[in-house]
């Protein structure tokens, strides 16, 4: 049986500030630590292949686990982070949250339906789609069994709620329901199964026990 | 933000004979162990409200958690699991009884009214969900859940479906789900949106990995 352990990057200087953010942003000083910690946890698996997002503060997660657990990563494109417009970078989540007004997210709720609308040069939802089953499908063709990945929390939000609807129901609305609904930690671990022949499971979904709660 | 701790009893006789369970499985010697660790782990929190279903396997996973905190349990019909035909209890699930129960299930999913016998169909169990929703709105703090495993699927599918669970998604998506006994799960009330979120599934990291 095949696990995959998700674990999201640890906080960066945008979390802090609570806002978008590109792939250039970086770990703040907790971040590392919480790097450290989840490392300290990852120590008891026997991993035998791990990924990283090539996006810097992913990166940075997976050289801290990297130097207390001696796991390689090996930097990937698939599980990097969903993109927001280039021009909403720096946008606050409360001019988003309290904003209905906010034109790109209203906009995009107008195109709710279209799975190929695009607002500016952000990834469109059948992108998005394709990308998560295109990862899936490359960590089930590799022939390592536990496979660690470092990446996003919305990917992985996304990833979830597609891999529970078994592809079948994915449509604009379940995955920005299930974004909703959703809700990632920094350096939080999720947990896939698959057995030969059957589909994804999802058996641990954020689990930050690794910190006092 | 407001909290529920959803709690999985601890394995019971059932779980490991693999039969149709009823309301009065007890606890293995595992399944009590594994209580002492939940209990272990549930009182470093702090919460306000502890709702336990009224079967023996949850009754007993709580009882170590009731030697360290000073809350009243409150002892509920709407925690229990949801409900499998009376005529099926104690055969194997694997079985050709269970088998034919399932698929005439799946086929009349969508009646409301229907049902092979006393069980619960998925319309009683929304409904019932609801009611559990219903009765934590009314209190303060946070909530610990002590409850079962198909109805812990039901209810994270219920809040992150919102208002839509619908069979389709529901027969869809169960089966992407597993739960471990006394693995937790947490959902958290979005104050701005109004909505519960879920935080974390099964997180059963008091248990080696």
């Amino acid at each position: 049986m095949k696990t995959i352990y998700l674990v999201r990057h640890g906080e960066t200087h945008a979390n802090i500030k609570r806002v978008w953010q590109d792939a250039t942003d970086e770990l703040s000083p907790k971040g590392l630590q919480q790097a450290e910690d989840v490392a300290q946890r990852l120590s008891t698996l026997k991993i035998d292949f791990a990924l990283t997002s090539s996006m810097k503060r992913a990166v940075q997660t997976a050289d801290v686990i990297g130097k207390k657990t001696g796991i390689s990563f090996l930097e990937s494109p698939f599980f990097v982070e969903v993109s927001v417009p280039t021009s909403t970078v720096g946008t606050t989540y409360e001019e988003v949250e309290g904003n209905a007004g906010f034109e790109y997210v209203a906009t995009r709720d107008l195109h709710a339906d279209d799975p190929d609308y695009r607002y500016e040069d952000e990834e469109t939802l059948n992108e998005l789609i394709e990308r998560i089953k295109a990862g899936l499908a490359y960590l089930d063709s590799l022939p390592a069994q536990n496979i660690l990945v470092v990446t996003h929390g919305t990917i992985l939000r996304s990833l979830i709620s597609l891999v529970m609807h078994q592809e079948l129901l994915v449509t604009p609305y379940t995955i920005f329901t299930a974004g909703r609904r959703l809700e990632t930690m920094n350096t939080s671990i999720s947990v896939l199964h698959k057995k030969p022949d059957a589909l994804w499971s999802v058996i641990t979904f954020n689990d930050y026990a690794h910190f006092a709660e | 933000m407001k909290k529920i701790y959803l709690a999985r009893h601890g394995e019971s006789t059932s779980n490991v004979s693999h039969v149709v369970q009823g309301s009065e499985d007890i606890l293995t010697a595992v399944g009590e162990k594994q209580a002492d660790v939940l209990a272990e782990r549930l009182s470093k929190l702090s919460f306000q409200n502890l709702l336990v279903s009224d079967y023996v396997r949850t009754k007993q996973t709580v009882a170590p958690l009731l030697q360290k905190v000073s809350i009243e349990p409150m002892y509920s019909p709407l925690l229990r699991e949801a409900r499998r035909p009376s005529s099926l209890v104690g055969s194997p699930i694997s079985g050709e009884g269970f088998a034919s129960f399932d698929e005439l299930s799946k086929v009349h999913v969508l009646e409301a009214d229907w049902h092979f016998e006393d069980e619960e169909n998925f319309h009683d169990i929304v409904a019932r969900i609801t009611n559990l929703f219903a009765l934590i709105s009314t209190l303060e703090g946070d909530t610990v859940l002590v409850s079962h495993g198909r109805l812990a699927i039901y209810i994270v599918m219920y809040v992150i479906m919102g208002g839509n669970l619908t069979p389709a998604v529901w027969q869809t998506d169960f089966a992407t789900f597993t739960t471990t006994n006394t693995g937790i799960t947490v959902f958290s009330y979005k104050e701005t949106e109004k909505l519960w979120a879920l935080t974390t599934y099964n997180d059963h990291a008091h248990f080696a990995e």
